[in-house]
């Protein structure tokens, strides 16, 4: 009996080290498998694929260099963007018989992502990001260069500078987008052109206890703080990539930030952690909200909710300067550690200029190559505010512009005194930047 | 020479030589010899693992295309920890093979015969049959326990982070005690480290006493004989821990906005915020005033947890015998004197390592925290080291790690925590009545 029980003790430990090592081992065949799920789920998904730019003939240099028997993988998110790369990688495969796999990644996350899956050699060949992650990727050589001749002069300005470190291109720009002052047409005759007239509207407008405000954002938010401090000049130099240009510790910031404070009592009276996007978005919809700071990405939810609206650039600040915006821009990367260096390139390039045209009927986003006709309203505003916009500064000192900023808006939007704050923002940006 | 000597000299020399040679122990002998053996084809693993794990690599990936040939610090720091526990593992054995020469030329020396291969390995498998059985949990622990925590003690040392020191661009290097002489020396991040440890050590105590007391004060109510439809209170009551804390967390921290949240629209509504007559003339800063949105951590908190301590010990409570109490009655005992001393003890006694896990899922209670308030209000702390208010180390690691990739202070506060948390919980542990009477 006590044989027995040793046995079946014995057999069952031999089953556990089975198993064990069956997890261990690489499955190869359900990979396989998976690529060749997906591109024919894609090929089903588009019966009748978009003929774009077929009377233009591409830079064939580019194609011609494609490697045999290249298989590529493409992280994006899911929605929109997944649907576009999914009708990209189908006409790419027809063209260049270049297998395409799409897989849903979040564009926020893939740089995270392919930190740990690049070396591990199971990253993506081509993967979409915010272009201000660019400090990180270049900061952990997460991607290989844009060396494609006559590039940049497709694109606008913004596009490419914001993928670019050191005079090296390593972004494939995709569409554009920065934020703006939304305003409700019933609720506002003519939209503000300073943060004067916003104040001289909120006199009349605002019902502090009835939650009725002249205009609502985010105050505690680095993103739209900046363009309030950015009447004391661009963040890290003209370029963006001067680390040592700070902004906080001039006069002319001081003097933003006391104008910033008094928008608190005058505008808006609330706390900042009270000052959510979710309370502004239903304030906004409502109606009780006259205006807004947001982006194109709430263009939806107000068309959804049949609010009768209109997009004006970011109004002038005090003494009539202009605010520069942070604008951010989603780009493709090349992988550093792709296998098919050619055949990825070729795809992101593909994505980006051949397929921009069926990217903006497809997705909606703003588009960065030149030439592109924009039918909608709202997105031909969101455009034109582009013009007073600027990359968000991608070196990695921006993350400490994150960190310190937050807390400084914060503080500065509950009444702590100015000249104190931006002491001490000072301080910790350079102790953080060194 | 004595065989023992002999034996021993010749397994120092190669394993399992002695064993062959001395003892003619054939079989013993080979399997010793092959573990050398196989160990000695590996030699390379063992020295660049032991290398990597020393220098942590010093080919840098720079120009961008040269990454893929590079150093990778972390995976050499992994394969490092590695190849340390497996030539552990060999050295362990080595010994053994010397002490079991030894042996077996001792029981030669002294006229003995020894068992051949077949009654030794019957001997050795009835001996040692638990610890084989053990052997594939115990390997887990080892890769999937140990090692983790191995390394995640290792980053602590190292400068593993934002921004001049990531993989695999870049090579992280050992710094020794420098992050520790960081959060000691730097007055900036000295105040954060105190002032987050202090408010933890806080939260966790009042997190834990609130939920406990406040279970403890609904348990009492539910048991008492005046109250009528019990079922129906205590499927009320149990409602809060049958909803998912994570949904309930951001539906409070919506309720709780100080300007547009239900709450004090409420009591505005009342009356009771009001400019001029009310009794608070402005709106309660639930998440935005800094000592407020403590307190409203903690009642929530209170909220989401007092439910489980109210189900636990009513179920105690039951199993409290009637005797007792009529025995107390008849002595002539108060109702209060009847909690003080029988119902409060027996459920104590009952409950106390229930308190002190409690207590350590409250040290490390992210979801309560970081889903209400994000660690804010931002104010207290210097801007530069990323932590609000109500932040406790654990959200602090969350910030550090996600949003600044600081790996190495990051994996520093943790390791704080595993000292606390794991020395409290031990000693807490080996005290407790209830684990004493038990075996562990």
């Amino acid at each position: 009996m006590k044989k027995l029980t040793k046995l079946v003790a014995l057999l069952m430990v031999l089953v556990m080290a089975v198993a064990m090592l069956q997890g261990c081992k690489k499955d190869d065949k359900d990979e396989d498998k998976d690529v060749a799920t997906t591109t024919t789920e894609a090929a089903v998904e588009t019966e009748t694929p978009v003929e774009t730019a077929t009377e233009e003939v591409p830079d064939t240099a580019v194609y011609d260099a494609i490697e045999d028997g290249a298989v590529l993988t493409v992280w994006e998110s899911g929605g929109v963007d997944g649907e576009f790369i999914k009708e990209a990688a189908t006409q790419f495969t027809e063209k260049y018989g270049v297998q395409v796999t799409y897989e849903e990644v979040g564009h926020t996350e893939t740089v995270g992502k392919i930190i740990l899956d690049g070396p591990a050699g199971v990253g993506a060949d081509v993967y979409a990001a915010p272009h201000d992650k660019l400090g990180e990727v270049v900061a952990n050589g997460l991607a290989l260069e844009n060396d494609i001749a006559g590039f940049a002069e497709k694109f606008s300005e913004v596009g490419i500078k914001a993928g670019t470190v050191d005079g090296k291109n390593y972004s494939y720009p995709l569409q554009f987008e920065t934020y703006a002052l939304f305003y409700n047409k019933d609720l506002v005759a003519t939209p503000p052109t300073t943060w004067d007239e916003v104040i001289a509207f909120a006199e009349t407008y605002n019902d502090t206890a009835n939650n009725k405000f002249a205009c609502m954002w985010e105050a505690g938010n680095a993103y739209y703080g900046f363009a309030f401090l950015s009447a004391a000049g661009p963040l890290f130099g003209a370029e963006g990539t001067d680390k040592n240009v700070v902004l906080t510790d001039t006069p002319e910031a001081v003097e933003a930030m006391k104008y910033y404070q008094t928008l608190r009592t005058k505008v808006y009276d609330v706390p900042a952690a009270d000052t959510t996007y979710d309370a502004m978005m239903a304030a906004f919809t409502e109606g009780k909200a006259a205006m807004t700071l947001n982006g194109p990405w709430a263009i939806k939810d107000c068309v959804n909710a049949g609010l009768n609206f209109g997009i004006v650039p970011f109004p002038k600040l005090q003494n009539g300067a202009t605010p520069l915006t942070f604008s951010g821009i989603r780009v493709l990367h090349v992988s550093a550690y792709t296998k098919y260096p050619n055949a990825a390139k070729a795809f992101a390039y593909f994505c980006t200029v051949d397929l921009a045209q069926t990217r903006y009927e497809l997705t909606g986003g703003v588009p960065v190559l030149k030439d592109i006709e924009i039918a909608d309203e709202y997105q031909a505003a969101i455009a034109a505010a582009g013009d007073n916009a600027v990359p968000m500064p991608s070196i990695p000192a921006m993350n400490a512009y994150w960190t310190v900023m937050g807390g400084i808006y914060t503080n500065i939007w509950n009444g702590n005194d100015v000249e104190a704050e931006m002491n001490a923002a000072t301080t910790a940006l350079k102790s953080q930047i060194e | 020479m004595n065989k023992a000597k002999k034996a021993g000299i010749c397994s120092t020399l190669f394993m399992g030589l002695g064993q062959i040679t001395v003892n003619k122990e054939y079989m013993k002998g080979i399997i010793f010899a092959v573990i050398e053996i196989v160990a000695l084809l590996n030699f390379k693993f063992f020295t660049s693992g032991i290398r990597g794990l020393a220098t942590l690599g010093r080919v840098t990936g720079y120009p961008v295309e040269e990454v893929a040939k590079s150093d990778h610090s972390i995976r050499l720091l992994i394969v490092g920890i590695m190849s340390s526990i497996l030539l552990g593992i060999i050295v362990i054995s080595y010994i053994f093979n010397i002490l079991d020469a030894i042996h077996s030329g001792k029981k030669l020396d002294r006229g003995f015969s020894l068992p051949n291969f077949k009654r030794f390995m019957k001997d050795f498998w009835d001996k040692a049959f638990p610890y084989i059985m053990m052997a594939p949990a115990l390997i887990l622990v080892v890769f999937f326990v140990l090692m983790p925590i191995i390394f995640g003690i290792a980053l602590a040392f190292t400068n593993y982070g934002f921004p001049n020191n990531l993989p695999q661009k870049n090579l992280v290097s050992w710094v020794g005690f420098g992050n520790i002489s960081k959060i000691v020396k730097l007055p900036m991040w000295n105040n954060a480290f105190v002032g987050i440890f202090s408010w933890t050590v806080i939260w966790a105590v009042l997190a834990t006493f609130t939920c406990f007391s406040g279970g403890l004060l609904v348990a009492l109510l539910l048991n008492s004989k005046f109250v009528k439809y019990k079922k129906f209170w205590r499927t009320i009551f149990i409602l809060p821990y049958s909803v998912p804390g994570l949904i309930s967390l951001l539906v409070w921290s919506n309720m709780l906005n100080g300007q547009f949240g239900p709450i004090n629209m409420t009591l505005k509504q009342f009356g009771i915020i009001d400019t001029y007559f009310g009794v608070l003339k402005t709106n309660i800063g639930w998440l935005s005033d800094p000592l407020t949105a403590r307190i409203t951590v903690i009642l929530v908190n209170l909220w989401l947890g007092f439910p489980y301590f109210m189900a636990l010990l009513t179920g105690i409570m039951t199993s409290i015998s009637e005797e007792m109490y009529e025995a107390a009655e008849i002595d002539g005992a108060t109702n209060i004197q009847k909690f003080r001393f029988i119902t409060l003890p027996m459920v104590i006694i009952a409950t106390t390592p229930l308190i002190i896990m409690s207590f350590s899922a409250n040290f490390n209670n992210f979801g309560a925290i970081y889903f209400l308030t994000q660690g804010g209000p931002s104010g207290t702390y210097n801007p530069a080291v990323n932590a609000g208010a109500t932040d406790i180390l654990i959200t602090w690691i969350y910030k550090l790690t996600i949003d600044k990739q600081m790996y190495n202070i990051a994996a520093l506060m943790s390791l704080i925590i595993f000292i606390i948390i794991g020395g409290f919980s031990f000693y807490n542990f080996k005290n407790t009545k209830a684990f004493k009477d038990d075996e562990f």
